[in-house]
């Protein structure tokens, strides 16, 4: 069990923003209770928030609508003016035989790409680079690991709860995600290491059977550790009991692979 | 045909009408506020609610949402600032009094005594202090706080993570609480000393 921080940080603006679960609300007003500095910064952020939103606000002019009104008009009748013009489709015959050409192409190549199965290190591959990308958003952002343990509980997921312990891992913890895109649910948890390089923690519910062939297989400690590359990142796969955990990353293989060993239980 | 594309496209146009009209007024007041002119503000408006009408029918998102419609504007503003828009630059010094550390806390009971809803020192002198926030600063607070967006949807505004809009939201709060702070409690010294005459 890790012990409750000192105080607590960017809770606190999420705690003023209504942003927190139940869970975390509950842990952090637990704290305020206990906590005068952390009420403080509350009510210095209730204080300003409140102030801000006495900032002015007007109607706009009437004759606004009217003139938006007016030019979604004139914006449409254009459009009509386009499709009803036969010639513009008989002049642009070839352009729209190979438009469609293409889209055919193109169809066929999704389908046989979709058709192939998705396997779960290429699904953790793509976790990572969504989110390196700021394409995949954290819905929790926290360095605490207590924290993001009590909103992942709150999800009741259908497996035990376990927050990587970012201080052996050298790294800090930034936040975390549960994934559900088809009823298997994962929990991500992201840290960033000293050199600033991400780390996307997974576990969910599975056996190494589910892993595809073409690993590298590590053992280390009595652990057998799952190891693959595909597009510049690697992952680690290992078994712990009902669950499967994984690292993610675009760092060195074998880097990836002891900062597993260092959290693995065997 | 032509009368039923004709009569798709009304169709089209008078949905993005009936739901992008009643955000009118936000998308104005943000509008005024990023180019500081009440004509600017208003061709900026107009330009917004055409490209937004474009890009609606042509695969648009089902819903012309208050996020997505701010977004169209930015994007606008920043790409083709209007012309005569006289958008405040703020005080850069302001983005380092807010780089680091915690709220100085040191008024903040005395500052709990004065009813901001209820004080001589009101929005006008708010507005002042938040206008000098430097740009990056401003839009974040003003998206959340005054607006109301969730940070998800102001960080897809400012088009950058929430991680960073947090970071600019925190910074934002810790200078204007104390700017804020003295500006209340000087109007409030004022009033006081009004009092006593």
């Amino acid at each position: 069990m890790i012990a409750a921080p000192p105080h607590y940080g960017d809770e606190l603006q999420d705690y003023v923003d209504k942003r927190l679960n139940a869970n975390v609300r509950r842990a952090v007003e637990d704290h305020l209770n206990v906590c005068a500095e952390c009420r403080r910064q509350i009510d210095a952020l209730t204080w300003t928030k409140q102030a801000i939103r006495m900032t002015p606000t007007t109607r706009a002019p009437r004759h606004l609508r009217e003139e938006i009104l007016r030019e979604l008009r004139t914006e449409k009748v254009e459009v009509e003016l386009l499709s009803k013009n036969p010639r513009s489709w008989g002049s642009n015959l070839p352009i729209v035989i190979a438009i469609a050409v293409l889209i055919g192409l193109g169809a066929v190549i999704v389908n046989e790409y979709r058709s192939r199965p998705v396997t779960v290190p290429t699904t953790v591959a793509r976790d990572f680079q969504e989110l390196r990308a700021n394409d995949l958003n954290l819905s929790l952002e926290t360095t605490n690991p207590n924290v993001l343990s009590a909103y992942f509980e709150g999800f009741e997921v259908p497996f035990p709860v376990r927050i990587f312990d970012p201080q052996e891992m050298g790294a800090t913890l930034v936040g975390g995600r549960v994934l559900d895109p088809d009823g298997q649910v994962r929990m991500l948890a992201l840290y960033r290491g000293a050199s600033g390089q991400l780390i996307a923690c997974e576990t969910f519910n599975g056996r190494e059977a589910g892993l595809p062939a073409g690993a590298t297989i590590r053992e280390i400690g009595g652990v057998s550790f799952h190891v693959y590359r595909e597009g510049g990142i690697s992952s680690v796969f290992w078994r712990e009991g009902p669950v499967m955990c994984s690292l993610a990353s675009d760092m060195d293989s074998e880097q990836v692979v002891q900062l597993a060993a260092s959290q693995a239980k065997s | 045909m032509s009368s039923k594309i004709k009569s798709l496209e009304e169709s089209v146009a008078a949905r993005f009408e009936d739901r992008a009209l009643s955000h009118v007024d936000s998308l104005y007041n943000r509008a005024l506020e990023l180019t500081g002119s009440e004509q600017s503000a208003v061709e900026l408006v107009k330009e917004t609610f055409v490209r937004a009408l474009r890009a609606f029918s042509n695969n648009g998102p089902e819903n012309p949402s208050r996020a997505w419609m701010f977004s169209i504007m930015f994007s606008i503003f920043a790409q083709e600032r209007p012309e005569g828009s006289q958008r405040s630059a703020g005080n850069p010094a302001m983005l380092l009094d807010g780089a680091d550390g915690e709220f100085d806390m040191s008024d903040v009971a005395e500052l709990a005594q004065i009813e901001v809803a209820e004080s001589e020192w009101n929005g006008r002198h708010v507005a002042e202090i938040v206008n000098r926030l430097p740009g990056e600063l401003r839009d974040a607070v003003i998206l959340v706080d005054v607006d109301q967006f969730p940070h998800e949807d102001a960080a897809q505004v400012l088009r950058c993570s929430v991680s960073a809009l947090r970071t600019r939201l925190f910074k934002a709060r810790r200078v204007l609480f104390t700017e804020l702070g003295e500006s209340a409690r000087s109007v409030e010294a004022d009033r006081r000393r009004g009092a006593f005459r």
